[in-house]
């Protein structure tokens, strides 16, 4: 332990600093002096060293030699390369912008001509799994006119849920995936109608008696919402000795990347069997339907004329 | 000694070409090393030659190389753990 403070800067003598700081600080005072008093001639002597140093930087950024040329050129380059590496950074970044104003605006037309009744649009503010219960929380609430039990929608028509709470400026959607919920579906192809139960995660079961057929990709409806598409049938699970088979459900886009929603205007209204088979019927045949470009408006009026099914899904609805 | 030459003619470029904060970084890190005498006669002669006494920065490289060498020989002795015998 001696031996190791013997050996620390504790064992440093300050007086030797100090002495080394006084001798110092006067050189620094004699250099003060000799600048204050002799500056003229000091330039004169200094410009004596410093000249050829400037002359050799003055050589290689002005001289057309040809090492200068050549260090010049090299320098441009690397300069050009990298402002064009920026300006492809930032095109990129315009790009990217660009595709995602243009997605969201196709999102968006799709969300709002698709119904004949309005729509309002919501933002997603959080979505299973992130939410208890399988829930969605939305950015609009009673003060934009959400209404309890309002059916929501992803894109034109899946019907993804409805409106469970509503507060002043959000709402709580339970989603008709979510566990425990139930709801009367029809199954295009099959035409059956049947009942749905809420998986959770975005999946939905719905029970058929055996001996029905039920082919995967069929699309399933819900009869008590206007153009209410559930999704497509992707897993049949079918064991004979079981009284139903299974046939499972899912979202066209996953939970996770829906953003935007629209909320109808009314509330889900207790649908008759007659109304509910109304519905089918315009729903399926609402499917027939897709959207003609705008650029190509002379000849869809010219089909419109002859053909039902050359117009616009907005304009055949209303 | 070799070293030192080579950092000296060093410090003179930079005090010429680069900007003023670097110089006084590395003025601050060659005080730590060496007792940094020849930075002062360079500040004094970059003071000298380019230094405009009308506009009151005639004396900032000579005053910036003395305060920090001062404190770079102050606070020497902090980075020897071991006292070189």
């Amino acid at each position: 332990m001696k031996n190791f403070l013997l050996k620390t800067k504790g064992n440093y003598s300050h007086s030797d600093r100090n002495t080394a700081i006084r001798k110092f600080a006067v050189v620094v005072a004699v250099a003060f002096l000799i600048l204050y008093g002799g500056r003229g001639v000091l330039a004169h002597v200094s410009a004596f060293f410093t000249l050829p140093i400037y002359s050799i930087k003055h050589y290689f950024e002005e001289s057309s030699g040809t090492i200068p040329v050549f260090y010049r050129s090299r320098i441009d380059l690397e300069n050009e390369i990298k402002s064009l590496q920026q300006e492809v950074a930032e095109q990129q970044g315009h790009a990217a912008t660009l595709a995602y104003v243009m997605e969201e605006n196709s999102e968006l037309r799709g969300m709002l001509s698709a119904s004949t009744s309005p729509r309002i649009l919501a933002g997603v503010v959080s979505q299973p799994p992130h939410t208890p219960y399988d829930t969605m929380i939305i950015d609009r609430g009673s003060l934009h006119g959400i209404q309890k039990d309002a059916p929501v929608f992803f894109g034109s028509d899946q019907a993804i849920g409805y409106v469970q709470n509503v507060f002043d400026t959000k709402a709580q959607v339970t989603l008709f995936s979510s566990s425990g919920v139930k709801s009367s579906v029809y199954i295009l192809g099959s035409n059956i109608f049947t009942t749905a139960y809420g998986e959770g995660g975005g999946v939905i079961r719905l029970s058929v008696p055996q001996g029905i057929n039920i082919k995967k990709d069929s699309v399933v409806i819900l009869p008590s919402l206007e153009r209410g598409v559930l999704g497509t049938i992707d897993v049949i699970q079918s064991i004979a000795t079981e009284p139903e088979q299974h046939a499972y459900v899912t979202l066209r886009s996953s939970l996770q990347s829906i953003r935007l929603v629209s909320v109808g205007s009314a509330p889900i209204m207790k649908t008759s069997f007659s109304e509910a088979k109304a519905r089918v019927v315009e729903t399926e045949s609402s499917l027939l339907l897709f959207d003609v470009p705008q650029n190509y408006s002379s000849s869809s009026s010219t089909a419109e004329s002859s053909t039902p099914h050359g117009t616009t899904s907005t304009s055949s609805l209303q | 000694m070799n070293i030192r030459i080579v950092c000296s003619i060093g410090m003179m470029l930079i005090g010429l070409f680069l900007p003023y904060w670097v110089f006084a970084i590395l003025a601050l890190v060659y005080a730590c090393i060496w007792t940094p005498y020849e930075l002062v006669i360079l500040a004094v002669c970059i003071d000298a030659e380019f230094g405009r006494p009308e506009l009151g920065i005639a004396y900032m490289y000579t005053l910036t190389v003395g305060i920090l060498s001062i404190l770079g020989i102050y606070i020497k002795p902090l980075f020897k753990f071991y006292k070189s015998v």
